[in-house]
């Protein structure tokens, strides 16, 4: 790393008539001294090489103090502007920063700052962008930032032609993966108008493989009821998915409802809500219905049993 | 049972009143960009708790003060920081919580009105500071603070109530921005951005019952409530949850009786304070959306909290209401 000299600079210190722990000294003497320089250089509003290095040391320490992150692209802005070529100044900004990612996976002001780089750059890549994010997801693969910030990439660049096979490649991995089920639909409403009668029979199928593995899960179940609102246009597997459903409630249907403990387990309860909620839409199987809602709430799902009985009552 | 578990109101206070005194740790340098926003917090657990007299009123005042940034016209969380819209609407929380925001006085009143209009953006969506982090806190936390000073116009509003209803998910849920996952936290801030605009009536009765059934299949059969599906529980998921649904009027939709219990469960019983789970370190932020979550619960009497505003009824109920008359 460059040394560079800030002797001439008068630190504007925090103020604090505090005395300070023995064992923190030396460290909060350090951070002392370098948000004493940058409240002075902020101040003087200096755009300078030694400058960026210091916004760095900051963020190494603290990653989230923002103010740190305003100056520091006030300064590359600066900075870019005076340099023979741009692009090259840029992309080693986005290498510092992707160190800077890897070793701060919670933190949000990155994803913000990128966005704000790829927006002065004069020829962005997504390609550049992808290593990054798929090192992230693989780190954490719900991480929230990174989802929304790759589907800012997408729209940004206008390009999903990688979207569906890594949705597909994370929910393989953890089927649970919410995130990964909502990239999925991000990707069909965005294909919602070039969409082939393939691919709707290959996602249906894909569905009913991921829930067939797995039934109890909630992300596909919901994902499921999205998928056909959004083509219920095009789409006529009312009968099929309906028997696909039928097959993890067991004969719950055709029992008495007596007491819980009288009651067999069932493979899912979601597959018996969704159930409910399409014979709840037509008056012919509205007694199926409030049945099914009865089972989640003495059964299923008693914990949401003020809900159930909510949806009997509209039932009724 | 939560019959065995009960609020260690006491200890809590005691607690929340030890914050301040750290200042030889480092962990309280690092966390200046997040002072104002703590002052906040432990005020308003403080008022659920019946205690507000623990912090001294003078003092946060003078405080408040000097985080102002006269640079931009509004408030950083610590002297000498940048404004941001976040530690703007705590101060301006703090000070309506105080009955003193007379304080301001006019310049600066003006100014942070201006302040707070000047980072929205063409889609009604608002910009945290001048660097443009955009999500949908910033409407919420606008919004918020424009209506405790009484200044909502319908420049202002209809905008970001268009933007808010496009971070409306298929799933019943709220995202960060357009096209982002559902998160429990949007939820809040998004119905709490409407209910302040007047504009729940945007969303159709299927809608909100959407809304409620995703918010409350936040609660898992152990009793507390996650964030997103298939995550862990956490107890500011209390406030987020418990807080939309009583927005939109169907906080029953919870089991009040297995969330109580997961709230309780995580008290540190010896230091006072609440943690995001059992077992875990408690912290300012999960303690006052413990006890908010309770006292929407109706929980011993605590002090009623406005859903909207995550702020004392008794305060709340002296704001304008939008449209103003």
């Amino acid at each position: 790393m460059e040394e560079y000299d800030y002797s001439d600079v008068k630190p504007l210190p925090i103020e604090t008539d505090l005395q300070d722990e023995l064992c923190r000294i030396m460290y909060t003497e350090d951070y002392k001294r370098l948000m004493g320089l940058a409240r002075a250089l902020i101040s003087l509003n200096e755009l300078s090489p030694r400058a960026l290095q210091l916004t760095a040391e900051i963020i190494d320490v603290a990653p989230a103090f923002y103010t740190i992150w305003n100056y520091r692209f006030n300064i590359v802005r600066h900075m870019m502007s005076e340099s023979e070529d741009t692009v090259l100044y840029l992309n080693k900004e986005l290498d510092w920063l992707d160190e800077v990612t890897l070793n701060n996976p919670k933190n949000y002001q990155i994803w913000s700052y990128r966005q704000s780089l790829l927006k002065l750059h004069p020829s962005p890549s997504f390609k550049r962008e992808l290593p990054i994010l798929k090192l992230m997801i693989d780190d954490d693969s719900k991480n929230y930032h990174v989802w929304s910030y790759r589907k800012w990439c997408c729209l940004f660049f206008s390009d999903f032609q990688h979207e569906l096979a890594y949705a597909s490649d994370l929910i393989e991995t953890d089927i649970y993966n919410n995130s990964a089920w909502t990239h999925r639909m991000f990707y069909w409403v965005n294909a919602k108008d070039v969409i082939s009668k393939v691919e709707l029979a290959d996602e249906l199928q894909f569905i009913m493989d991921k829930i067939q593995l797995v039934p109890q899960n909630i992300s596909p179940w919901t994902y499921l009821r999205g998928f056909q609102e959004l083509f219920h246009d095009r789409l006529q597997w009312d009968s099929k998915v309906v028997d696909f459903a039928t097959t993890f409630i067991g004969d719950v249907l055709s029992l008495p409802i007596g007491s819980p403990e009288d009651l067999p387990e069932i493979e899912s309860s979601y597959a018996l809500e969704f159930l409910a909620y399409h014979w709840g839409a037509d008056p012919c199987t509205r007694d199926n219905a409030v049945k099914a809602y009865s089972l989640l709430a003495i059964k299923y799902d008693p914990i949401r049993k003020n809900l159930w009985h909510h949806k009997i009552n509209n039932l009724n | 049972m939560s019959g065995s578990l009960t609020l260690l109101k006491e200890k809590h206070i005691r607690y929340i009143e030890s914050l301040d005194t750290k200042k030889h740790n480092f962990e309280y340098w690092l966390t200046e960009h997040l002072r104002l926003n703590g002052i906040y917090w432990g005020l308003t657990a403080l008022c659920v708790l019946d205690s507000p007299e623990t912090f001294v009123k003078e003092e946060v005042i003078s405080f408040v003060l000097s985080c102002w940034d006269d640079k931009y016209g509004a408030f950083a969380p610590f002297p000498r920081h940048d404004a941001h819209l976040l530690t703007t609407l705590s101060a301006v929380q703090i000070l309506a919580t105080y009955d003193a925001l007379d304080v301001l006085g006019k310049d600066r009143k003006v100014r942070l009105i201006s302040f707070i209009r000047g980072n929205q953006l063409e889609d009604g969506s608002f910009q945290g500071d001048r660097f443009g982090e955009v999500d949908t806190r910033f409407v919420y936390t606008a919004l918020s603070a424009l209506s405790i000073l009484g200044e909502l116009t319908s420049e202002v509003v209809d905008p970001a109530v268009d933007f808010v209803l496009k971070c409306y998910n298929f799933d019943g849920g709220f995202g960060l921005c357009p096209n982002a996952e559902s998160h429990a936290a949007q939820a809040f801030t998004c119905l709490g951005a409407l209910a302040i605009a007047n504009k729940l009536d945007m969303l159709s009765d299927d809608q909100l019952e959407e809304i409620g059934w995703w918010l409350c299949e936040r609660q898992l059969p152990e009793g507390g409530l996650n964030g997103r599906p298939s995550k862990l529980p956490d107890v500011c998921y209390s406030w987020w949850v418990l807080s939309s649904l009583a927005i939109i009027g169907r906080l029953d939709w919870i089991n009040y009786e297995k969330l109580t219990e997961f709230i309780l469960k995580c008290q540190d019983e010896k230091k006072g304070g609440i943690s995001d789970r059992p077992e875990n370190e408690v912290d300012v932020f999960h303690t006052v959306f413990g006890v908010a979550g309770l006292s929407l619960m109706g929980y011993d009497n605590l002090v009623p909290i406005d859903p909207i505003y995550c702020m004392p009824k008794s305060v709340t109920s002296k704001f304008k209401k939008y449209p103003y008359k």
